[in-house]
């Protein structure tokens, strides 16, 4: 049956389906084939479990803040704050560009929305400057990765609901990798910049510092707000979702007067119509792995594992390995949702922390994401720049290659990811 | 001909302001639960509410994704066809998904039957369990409806077309 469901899979991906079509067409069939005694609207029904846990509700409270953000001020005050603190370092921009994906991912929780909201703001000045056009984008593109560690996250949400860990956990122990990983970004960027002779620009005067960070107080309270609302144990992940709405509306409504009350509809209809592109997903992805548990897959995958006897560390490179190859090809979410639990029951049998190995997930389906030949975040840099595919996947690699440093750093030293939620009040 | 124009132009209307209602819906009921519960009041239901509206958003924003034709696809592979295969091959797609669609809600309605007749309710608001599940029925025949619609504009028209309309610019 998984010999069935696999080459179904790849037939529908490589003939172009749409991604639902594609979870849930062999699904369906693989149901009805194999276990016929089941009746078949209990995949209907898993795809609606899939969607209704309550921590799920986080993920359109975050798109809908973005969006909100994105449409009026916030990002780019946020921009033009970063470009004055770091602006004049060799790649001055491009560190800027690293910095507010950084800032912004603690807003958003997307990489589409971060690479559409900070993207399309610097793409510009950064080309101004005589970046080369492969450069920024794969600069755009990775630089967006970070958002996915920094909380709040999509991934984190998801892989919390489905393996029941704490996403309040997970939120804080995505920082210090998400952090690492943007200087990771920022020192290839200054070896680029240096390289290719990007003129600095002077250091901006301190009083434009200042201005700068004065009207990017808007955007900074929004991480205070987040960050701090969930480490004090104020909010919970959801509830810190409800605040960032209430707080965007706030800021841009009231205080920024670039949104008026009539947008706010239009903008909740984006807002929904990405949400269900999302979400019709995580519904077939959850049906296609309630299907493969009833085929025991999960079991032979843990026995194949466990009787090779591996150690920890061999487990967590396999499963990098497979997820990194998985991401290529398919959407992070729904691959998340479908072989997490694969894995789960061989890293807990061998006492590897569940937040440790959601960091790592994450970061790789953020990698993945931004990968030839099919990762997802191409193809959006494809549609907001307008670029042919071969200019956004040219100069990739090498952003791909500091990530997969970053990834086995994580690896090898889980403290770097669980230092943090250790200090959370329980 | 006129009448299905109007029941068209009341489906899309439909379909939008339950997608932009839930989301306004979900962000009201949770942001008035964080304020009751930091005044110590109780305020039931945030979650039933939220749960009954990400499903009908999920749902009926599948169908108008399909509309508009914006849902996920790898297309790299198919971008390289020349452009009469291509359009074969997206007329191919989109019969299969329309059709498909169509099944998934004949299962959508199959399961809104079996909870409709356990006569199940919500456990604080008391609404019949069976409201959620209509959403899948609905949302997957207007969405197989829609795939099927952009087969015959591909069949009549030039040009390729992924959805059964071209997409509104909203921002």
């Amino acid at each position: 049956m998984v010999i069935f469901l696999a080459g179904f899979l790849f037939f529908l991906l490589a003939f172009g389906f749409p991604m639902f079509i594609m979870m849930f067409l062999p699904t369906v069939s693989a149901l009805t084939i194999f276990h016929g005694h089941i009746p078949t609207f209990t995949l209907v029904q898993r795809a609606i479990s899939g969607i209704s846990p309550f921590p799920v509700v986080a993920v359109p409270l975050f798109i809908f803040a973005a969006d909100i953000m994105t449409k009026g001020q916030m990002s780019q005050r946020l921009t033009n704050f970063a470009e004055k603190l770091v602006g004049h370092l060799t790649g001055g921009m491009a560190h800027a560009t690293v910095l507010s994906s950084m800032i912004f991912g603690a807003v958003s929780g997307s990489t589409q929305a971060t690479v559409a909201a900070v993207g399309s703001n610097v793409y510009p000045a950064l080309l101004r400057r005589g970046y080369r056009e492969s450069f920024v984008i794969g600069l755009i593109i990775n630089a967006s990765d970070v958002a996915q560690l920094i909380p709040p996250s999509i991934f984190f949400i998801i892989y919390g609901v489905i393996t029941g860990t704490s996403i309040a956990a997970l939120f804080m122990a995505g920082i210090i990798p998400g952090v690492l990983l943007g200087i990771g970004f920022m020192i290839y960027s200054w070896f680029w910049a240096r390289k290719n002779e990007i003129t600095r620009t002077p250091r901006s005067k301190l009083l434009d510092v200042l201005r700068a960070t004065k009207e990017a107080f808007g955007p900074l309270g929004f991480v205070v707000i987040i960050i701090g609302g969930i480490y004090s144990g104020i909010f919970s992940p959801t509830e810190a979702a409800g605040a960032a709405v209430g707080y965007s509306l706030l800021i841009e409504i009231l205080v920024y007067r670039i949104i008026k009350f009539k947008d706010i509809p239009q903008i909740a209809l984006r807002s929904g119509t990405t949400t269900a592109l999302v979400f019709i997903l995580v519904g077939g992805a959850e049906a296609f792995a309630w299907l493969l548990t009833i085929a025991r897959v999960p079991q032979m995958v843990t026995q194949a594992l466990l009787a090779l006897n591996p150690s920890p560390i061999a487990v967590l490179f396999m499963i990098n390995l497979v997820f990194f190859i998985a991401l290529m090809f398919f959407n992070p979410i729904s691959a998340i949702i479908v072989l997490t639990p694969l894995f789960l029951p061989v890293t807990t049998a061998l006492g590897i922390d569940p937040v440790h190995l959601g960091v790592l997930i994450t970061l790789n389906a953020a990698l993945g994401s931004a990968t030839p030949p099919f990762g997802v975040d191409i193809f959006t840099a494809c549609a907001i720049f307008r670029r042919p595919y071969q200019v956004v996947v040219k100069e990739l690699w090498p952003f791909i290659f500091v990530g997969v440093f970053v990834l086995l750093l994580l690896t090898f030293v889980p403290d770097l990811s669980l230092v943090l939620p250790r200090l959370l009040p329980h | 001909m006129k009448f299905l124009q109007v029941l068209d132009r009341f489906f899309s209307r439909f379909e939008k302001f339950v997608v932009s209602g839930s989301i306004l819906l979900i962000s009201a009921s949770v942001m008035i639960n964080v304020i009751c519960r930091q005044l110590q009041i109780v305020f039931v239901g945030t979650e039933e509410v939220c749960e009954f509206c990400i499903v009908w958003l999920t749902f009926l924003g599948t169908a108008l994704c399909a509309r508009q034709g914006t849902h996920i696809s790898m297309s790299a592979l198919l971008n390289k066809f020349p452009k009469q295969q291509k359009k074969i091959a997206i007329i191919i797609i989109s019969a299969v998904t329309g059709l498909f669609s169509l099944f998934l809600a004949y299962l959508g309605l199959q399961l809104t039957q079996a909870v409709l007749s356990r006569g199940q309710v919500s456990p604080t608001l008391r609404v019949p369990i069976w409201y959620i599940y209509m959403a899948t029925p609905i949302g997957f025949l207007l969405t197989g409806f829609y795939y099927l619609r952009a087969v015959m504009r591909n069949l009549k028209e030039e040009g390729l077309y992924l959805g059964a309309e071209d997409v509104e610019e909203i921002l």
